[in-house]
């Protein structure tokens, strides 16, 4: 495609911004949200910096900061309303992982921490599928963006959600 | 005065003042064609961009950013920071997770066409469009060393046979005297066109490409047929010891985040996986501005055009003064007289976007083949899309309100006019 190669050749001149946030990378104020739908199964992983979370990235050292880690944690182990996949789709939660090490004692304080959570539904009506509904932003206020990644039956893309936007749809 | 006789004498004013609506008519028809035109050509640039590869879960490449990896692994644009070692596309194809992984190495080219140096699962795996195989327009895939497929477009360009000989030549082509003239390739395929990067790409086996950059130092020579003792070779030396990336088909889509992440902790060498879907989001994010520009232009083009209208139908007016007071007297109200040059800017609109269309269709009924075999984009005829409504729509309203103005100006005039053609406006 010749046409293709000195029209990118000058955008990728220009800059590529904005590169895709890499596995490992952290920023604060953004989380990202990986949805795999696969057969009857949706897949959910969110990996969010602490801070957004719960406003510090290191072991709580006051009653007020274990409260504060306790609640994100029951909150994201038990996501209820945090992920409404469409309701016409009838999935259920099957699963729900969530790890912060450093939270849990279990990691030694490094500069940055994060959190991930994993969560797998089953959908009695996949095809129904259209979108999903979250309280990322209305839970927590650090949260500026939502960088989505999303492989699907009809293939693999990306979107942005910034904030107030509580709803990712994507084209059945 | 029946509407009747008025819609008569407008069509015998109009008649009158032919030439200059027609050149109203042409340029609205030509803002219609380019709008249409930049439009049909921007979703064809998108969709020839994503169609390029599909059914491939992952990319997997030297560590660097995550749209330069596809762009050099698909589209061959720009050059890989890295290698990623032969051992670790074996670790990869070990993976429980992985159903199949095509190895791809790049660098040597053949007149300007890249060389694509791949494994025969590359025809297998490989997708395009929505989930469709690449097919072989004649011959087959490559099986030994020195074997090569060509894409629709090398086929095309090079009026290549099969049986035809190529010398492949070392890095971008620029040098002379760095091909290996000792050991052409033998053209065994030629694949069907997919308007993808495919159809500009030379195809061989690892192997061959080993055996070429190796050649002069084993000291064996192949003049087109391997011999004996160089399928004897093969197993040992041929072994690649380093490719440019690997695709990846995983057994379930579910892994395929819990692959990325596995990949990017890779502890052999640094590796970076990307999704090339979401990778091809990531560069249209990247170039939406000039995506913009492109229609803003289009737009611009129709704009001005439209002032056209307004002008010749303003001048025109004046012209007409006279004309105008006369239907008043004969007892045609202001309100008749505005709907008359409403009426006139809407159907010389009309009929300027109608005319676009036709020639935009008409200009791919001509053109699209040509630019699909040298552009490669995908310009079928089809029904004007509903973004191409949208603009038939703003073009038509555009028009119509810029009658509006020498409408309302005749509004005015017109009470005044005509009896005392001095009176000023």
């Amino acid at each position: 495609m010749p046409l293709h190669v000195p029209a990118l050749a000058l955008l990728l001149g220009l800059t590529l911004p904005a590169a895709q946030a890499a596995p490992g990378a952290h920023q604060h104020g953004v989380v990202t949200l990986e949805v795999a739908i696969d057969g009857a199964e949706l897949s959910l992983g969110l990996r969010a910096p602490l801070h957004d979370l719960i406003g510090f990235e290191r072991a709580p050292r006051t009653a007020a900061e274990r409260q504060a880690a306790a609640d994100m944690l029951r909150r994201l182990r038990a996501p209820g309303a945090l992920f409404e996949p469409s309701t016409a789709a009838g999935c259920t939660l099957a699963a729900a992982t969530v790890q912060a090490p450093v939270l849990e004692g279990g990691a030694a304080e490094a500069d940055h921490a994060e959190l991930a959570a994993d969560y797998r539904y089953q959908c009695a009506q996949p095809q129904a599928l259209r979108g999903l509904k979250h309280r990322l932003f209305a839970d927590f206020r650090r949260i500026a963006r939502i960088e989505v990644a999303m492989a699907g039956p009809r293939g693999q893309a990306q979107h942005k959600l910034k904030r107030p936007a509580d709803t990712l749809s994507w084209p059945q | 005065m029946s509407g009747g006789g008025l819609l008569r004498l407008a069509r015998a004013s109009a008649w009158h003042r032919r030439f200059g609506l027609g050149l109203v008519l042409a340029s609205i028809a030509l803002a219609t064609f380019l709008l249409l035109s930049v439009e049909r050509g921007r979703v064809a640039l998108r969709e020839g961009f994503t169609q390029s590869i599909s059914g491939t879960d992952l990319i997997v490449g030297a560590r660097t950013g995550s749209v330069q990896l596809l762009l050099y692994s698909v589209f061959h644009l720009g050059s890989p920071t890295n290698n990623i070692r032969w051992r670790s596309v074996q670790a990869l194809a070990a993976d429980p997770a992985v159903a199949w992984v095509v190895p791809i190495s790049l660098g040597d080219s053949h007149r300007g066409f890249p060389v694509v140096g791949t494994t025969p699962d590359y025809f297998r795996h490989v997708r395009h469009g929505e989930q469709r195989a690449l097919e072989l327009a004649s011959g087959r895939a490559f099986a030994g060393l020195h074997e090569a497929v060509l894409g629709a477009e090398v086929a095309e360009r090079l009026q290549a046979s099969l049986g035809q000989a190529l010398v492949l030549r070392h890095g971008a082509g620029e040098i002379e005297g760095e091909d290996h003239a000792d050991q052409p390739v033998r053209v065994v395929g030629m694949l069907a066109r997919t308007g993808t990067p495919v159809d500009r790409a030379v195809h061989v086996s690892l192997e061959t490409l080993e055996a070429m950059h190796a050649g002069g130092l084993l000291g064996y020579r192949l003049p087109g047929r391997p011999s004996a003792p160089a399928r004897a070779l093969a197993a040992e030396d041929l072994q690649p010891r380093a490719v440019t990336a690997a695709l990846v088909g995983l057994k379930s889509r579910s892994a395929v985040f819990g692959m990325q992440r596995r990949i990017a902790d890779f502890r052999d060498e640094p590796l970076l996986a990307v999704l090339p879907g979401v990778a091809l989001d990531e560069l249209w994010t990247a170039v939406a501005g000039i995506e913009r520009a492109l229609v803003a232009m289009g737009a611009l083009v129709a704009a001005v055009s439209l002032a056209g209208l307004v002008a010749v139908v303003a001048t025109g007016l004046e012209a007409r003064r006279q004309e105008l007071a006369v239907l008043r007297s004969v007892g045609a109200g202001p309100p008749q007289v505005l709907a008359l040059l409403l009426l006139e800017g809407a159907l010389v609109t009309a009929a300027g976007a109608l005319l676009g269309l036709l020639a935009a269709q008409l200009g791919l009924w001509a053109f699209g083949p040509l630019l699909e075999s040298r552009l490669g984009l995908s310009l079928p005829l089809r029904a004007p899309a509903a973004a191409e409504l949208g603009w038939l729509a703003a073009v038509l309203l555009a028009g119509t309100l810029a009658s509006l103005l020498p409408g309302w100006r005749a509004y005015r005039l017109a009470l005044a006019d005509g009896l005392s053609p001095g009176a000023s406006a």
